[in-house]
């Protein structure tokens, strides 16, 4: 935020040294306006990789705004809680509401929304002709895969979870249903923490119940939320011991990394270049970058200053501007390395991401013509 | 001659003026806002009386005229990433942030120069020349945060200094406001030039105190082909060093010489795996050279033999970004590592000449095994400037008080062997009350003149510098 606005006061630092141990006198800083700045959180995570003491300033965030509830608090959750199986609809219903009619603090939501409605998503022009089937059966045979779909997922792009599982039983995985929640990522950092836990509890619950199997995920922000169960889940109770804490954090995997060493060709549709947007909280290594740049080879292009996309969960209905003048940056850096702004009629932009947050975002705060899409929507299921 | 004091606080004149000058969110006033901008990485703080964020030179001249008539203390700042509180307004004022003057204005491959407004990000600025083969070396630990303006104020070093030389060295021009609104311009284009005072050289390292940059020319080089790195460990500290002597000998002039002492190898080990044995390492190197690819594989056996007769107790070698990355990360490591002795730290980064590098460390480590304290040492042992941490507890008044009597003696240790008590971060706040210590009456005395003659009223960035 700090990148995309040159304002200081929303810095992590400036989270840091307000939501920390005050070096200023009670009276000098009004609690509620500490409480409204520090809000201004992406909780992109990019501040805790930099930081040598390893802040986790997106925690302190999360603390801050559960110590100050309020309405787009409770909102946010309803978003995520109730709403997220009806998001298909909400999407189409959003298509359909007109610019005037929609308050300014939902606008930038629903622009996400839209962007994620049938038939709205690209159409697939990769097949994916040899999947690394030996590798995963060296590793996994005899162990069941379970396919955690998420919010979106779930909702208005099912397609999503349709190709992963088109790809996981390709790979010889022993499929597992089971009935996930929300990850409670966003929840987290929207602080609700009650509501968190929750979520967290009835996941775990569902994974036990489904013997453990591997939890593949294709949301880079799922991922992130999955693995962080593990982080004082035994003092919570969420795990029976370490063991099982342990067995969960080597469960969660990325879709991307069990597909790695696939060999794929490019079909007719294809965009003669593709940009790929990496999602703030990738896995260390970004299995989906390498996938794709193993799959797209030169065809695919990723600006070295990728930047976050400005999604910020809560960020969308707390700060729509500040969220829309951050995905305005991501766009610029996309267009420093792809050049579509140059002749946008005749190589429009077309950018591919594995996470669902910078996808809503993307799609939200891309430029007119734009094509958006999680990586998934390119595959071919035949 | 008397001069009128400054002024002790804004009042609602000067805030209207400011507001007029500053329109929307180029005034920061609400104290929540205007905290960050009172603190830098000298974890020092202290609340600015109001944040100014100008867009334009003309707002520059303007607010200059206005603070000189008013007597208002300005404190420029650019991302605060400075170590020693040259950006924290101690004494009172309002903040002047070149984040808005992000610009780069040209970048020519032909005059091997570059105009940049002083808020560009200096990674941001690397990273963009790198696409026409160009190349501006200074490369201070911040870098993916601090700003050109930033480390032109503070002459930011880095580890390439040992071959390229700090800040200073690419600092062709300087166009600055002074105040009471005079525009100077210092330097110029040309690689060459020794026509007048240097006076590019006086704003370089002047933190602030003599002028606000609005533009500054830069000297870039052709971007060298590739790069490679050795680590090697070593089971004493003069092994090491007798190591990096033979390297200079051998006519090998690394990019970077980097050492670190047993504790930080040790902090090291904490975190991650190392690839050193960890009973016996009392120090290790990390060495850089760069040039074109088909010359680095010769240079890294040069470096090989070079290091040989210091016995090693290992050393590695990586050709190219991808293999040198992960002996690279045991050096970034450092920092967070200190962190595993202690929660607080004081940062040095004293100077002394090269030859009288050993007899510093070792002298650092004994004052903190006299003190009862952590003393962790590395840094840029090809340029004799080492950074001394010393690790304490604040909640502890005892190891506050060691801590700055180690401090103290690592001063008093450094001055003895001619060295300097700051080779890159400043003087600031922090190391203000020693630079006496170092700088006699009369060179005070001239600095104050000089001071005098660019900012007659003391109006910029108070209390800093010489005090």
């Amino acid at each position: 935020m700090l990148a995309a606005t040159g304002r200081e006061e929303l810095s992590p630092r400036a989270k840091a040294l307000l939501a920390g141990p005050s070096k200023w006198d009670a009276g000098e800083l009004p609690q509620d306006a500490v409480a409204a700045l520090t809000g201004l959180c992406l909780a992109c995570g990019r501040c805790e990789k930099l930081c040598p003491q390893g802040v986790k300033v997106p925690a302190l965030m999360s603390a801050m705004r559960a110590g100050h509830p309020d309405f787009k608090q409770w909102l946010w959750k309803q978003w995520i809680t109730k709403l997220g199986p009806f998001w298909s609809l909400a999407a189409r219903g959003a298509a359909l509401t007109p610019e005037a009619f929609v308050p300014a603090s939902l606008s930038l939501a629903l622009k996400g929304l839209k962007g994620l409605r049938p038939g709205r998503g690209l159409a697939p022009w990769l097949t994916i002709t040899k999947l690394p089937v030996e590798a995963f059966a060296a590793k996994y045979a005899g162990r069941g895969a379970t396919l955690f779909d998420g919010c979106v997922g779930k909702g208005p792009r099912a397609a999503w979870g349709e190709t992963a599982r088109h790809l996981l039983r390709g790979l010889g995985a022993d499929m597992i249903e089971t009935d996930f929640s929300c990850c409670g990522s966003t929840l987290g950092v929207a602080g609700l923490p009650e509501a968190q836990a929750d979520v967290r509890r009835e996941n775990i619950t569902a994974w036990r119940k489904a013997g453990r199997p591997l939890v593949v995920t294709y949301c880079a922000t799922c991922r992130k939320g999955l693995a962080e169960y593990a982080e004082g889940g035994v003092a919570s109770g969420l795990f029976a011991d370490e063991a099982e804490a342990a067995q969960w954090s080597g469960a969660v995997t990325p879709l991307a990394a069990l597909l790695a060493g696939s060999v794929a060709k490019v079909g007719r549709g294809a965009p003669a270049v593709v940009g790929y947007h990496r999602p703030c909280h990738a896995d260390a290594g970004d299995a989906d970058f390498k996938l794709l740049s193993g799959l797209l080879g030169a065809r695919l292009r990723t600006p070295a200053k990728g930047g976050c996309c400005g999604f910020g969960g809560i960020l969308q209905l707390g700060a729509p501007e500040l969220s829309t003048q951050v995905g305005q940056g991501c766009w610029a850096n996309l267009d420093a390395t792809l050049g579509f702004s140059a002749a946008p009629e005749v190589t429009p932009a077309y950018v591919l991401t594995g996470c669902s947050g910078c996808v809503m975002q993307l799609a939200a705060t891309a430029p007119k013509g734009a094509r958006v899409g999680h990586w998934l929507e390119i595959v071919r299921r035949n | 001659m008397t001069s009128t004091p400054l002024v002790g606080a804004l009042s609602p004149a000067h805030l209207r003026f400011l507001e007029g000058l500053f329109p929307g969110e180029q005034l920061v006033t609400a104290p929540a806002e205007m905290a960050v901008y009172g603190a830098d990485s000298s974890r020092r703080s202290a609340m600015p009386w109001a944040v100014v964020r100008p867009r334009t030179e003309d707002q520059i001249v303007e607010l200059m005229k206005w603070a000189e008539t008013e007597r208002v203390p300005l404190v420029p700042r650019a991302r605060g990433t400075g170590m020693s509180g040259g950006a924290v307004p101690a004494f009172g004022g309002v903040v002047v942030s070149c984040l808005w003057l992000n610009r780069v204005l040209d970048v020519d491959a032909d005059d091997f120069a570059a105009d940049v407004e002083p808020g560009v990000i200096t990674a941001e600025f690397q990273a963009l020349v790198q696409k026409q083969k160009l190349f501006y070396p200074p490369d201070p630990a911040s870098l993916k945060m601090s700003t050109l303006g930033g480390n032109v104020a503070t002459c930011a070093g880095g580890m390439r200094a040992v071959k390229y030389g700090v800040t200073r060295e690419y600092v062709l021009g300087v166009r600055a406001v002074l105040p009471g609104g005079r525009i100077v311009n210092a330097g110029g284009r040309t690689h060459k030039n020794v026509v007048g005072l240097d006076l590019t050289r006086l704003f370089v390292g002047s933190c602030g105190t003599l002028g606000l940059f609005t533009k500054l020319t830069l000297k870039l080089l052709p971007l060298p082909e590739s790069s490679a790195t050795v680590l090697a460990a070593f089971g004493s500290l003069k092994g090491a060093l007798e190591g990096a002597r033979g390297v200079f000998r051998a006519g090998i002039l690394p990019t970077a010489m980097e050492f670190m002492d047993a504790k930080a190898c040790w902090g090291i080990s904490q975190i991650k795996d190392v690839p050193w044995p960890k009973d016996v390492t009392q120090a290790v190197l990390v060495l850089k050279v760069d040039g074109s690819k088909a010359a680095l594989a010769a240079e890294l056996s040069r470096l090989e033999e070079a290091l040989k007769p210091s016995n090693p107790l290992c050393l590695y070698k990586g050709l190219g970004a991808q293999e040198e990355e992960p002996l690279w990360e045991m050096r970034r490591l450092v920092s967070p590592a200190s962190f595993h002795l202690g929660p607080d730290k004081l940062g040095e980064d004293v100077a002394v000449p090269r030859g009288k590098t050993v007899q510093a460390v070792e002298g650092f480590q004994a004052i903190g095994q006299e003190n009862g304290i952590h003393v962790v040492c590395y840094g840029h042992l090809g340029d004799g400037n080492t950074h001394v941490n010393i690790v304490y507890d604040a909640k502890d008044p005892d190891q506050v008080a060691r801590a700055k009597k180690c401090k103290e003696a690592v001063f008093r240790l450094t001055l003895s062997l001619g060295g300097t008590l700051s080779g890159e971060h400043g003087t600031g706040i922090t190391k203000g009350p020693y630079v006496s210590w170092q700088l006699g009456e009369n060179e005070r005395a001239v600095m104050a003149g000089i001071k005098n003659v660019f900012d007659p009223s003391g109006i910029l960035n108070p209390g800093k510098g010489w005090v």
